[in-house]
């Protein structure tokens, strides 16, 4: 019984986690093929970076119901540095309100018999999406 | 309506009715502003040079799922990061939330006049 117990609570841990990648991010070359970079990623809301050249476009986006700016934000320079940029511009940023059905599990059954049911419900999801592009800094260009 | 079923009702809602505001570097951050913070919504004509600090966002549902909320929260958010005015705002509204998002910056004639860092030079790029 304990066993079965543990079991479920690993199970929903795994479950939950695996349906709580609230960020996302995306990339798409039109410029040169660069090798994913691994140096740090600057940004800028405002302005493209002076004598850079343009690898693609990127966006990032997640469920601010549990992403935070920040984390967003990190996803948006993880694309730009997936085409190989040190630079990115964030060139729009949205939220788009949208209700869904969304599935949620809760215990149920007695004490002695206890179960996990599965239950949906209609909720109002925040999804921030921010797009731009990405960018490699000339040599030796001071940012 | 019995005066207690108002309030349980106020509470409830209260409860559950949430302002939040966060922010995102995208530049260096300045001492906190204590005057007022403008606000110049997407599209509009930005004055003059600026140093960019970050991009801000506040989200509010519920009663606190309006323009006059959102933007408040969103103007205290770049007051403590050092803006005098947030840019590029834009106001999206959902049936039970609404979320202003917009460019937290230090107006240039600011930034001198106050001894701060020059205009461009906190910039990221």
């Amino acid at each position: 019984m304990r066993h079965d117990l543990l079991a479920l609570a690993v199970l929903q841990l795994l479950a939950l986690g695996a349906g709580c990648t609230s960020v996302g991010s995306s990339a798409y070359a039109s410029g040169p093929r660069l090798a994913p970079s691994s140096a740090p990623v600057l940004l800028s809301a405002t302005r493209d970076p002076s004598g850079a050249g343009a690898l693609g476009v990127v966006e990032a986006h997640g469920d601010r119901r549990s992403a935070s700016l920040a984390m967003i934000g990190d996803a948006f320079r993880s694309s730009v540095a997936s085409l190989g940029g040190d630079a990115g511009r964030i060139d729009s940023f949205v939220t788009r309100w949208e209700i869904v059905t969304e599935a949620y599990t809760y215990a149920c059954g007695g004490p002695k018999t206890p179960m996990t049911c599965t239950g949906s419900r209609q909720v109002e999801v925040p999804t921030f999406t921010l797009t731009g592009r990405a960018f490699k800094l000339a040599p030796g260009a001071t940012p | 309506m019995k005066p207690s079923l108002v309030i349980a009702a106020a509470l409830l809602l209260s409860g559950c009715a949430t302002l939040r505001a966060e922010h995102m570097l995208t530049g260096r951050p300045l001492a906190p502003t204590a005057g007022e913070v403008q606000v110049v919504m997407e599209g509009a004509p930005v004055p003059g040079a600026f140093t960019e600090i970050a991009i801000v966002s506040a989200t509010g549902t519920l009663m606190y799922a309006s323009l006059p909320s959102v933007l408040d929260a969103l103007k205290a958010e770049a007051a403590k990061v050092g803006g005098d005015a947030v840019i590029r705002v834009r106001y999206d509204r959902g049936a039970n939330g609404a979320t202003a998002t917009g460019v937290a910056v230090r107006l240039a004639a600011q930034a001198v006049g106050r001894g701060d860092a020059a205009p461009g030079a906190a910039a990221t790029f």
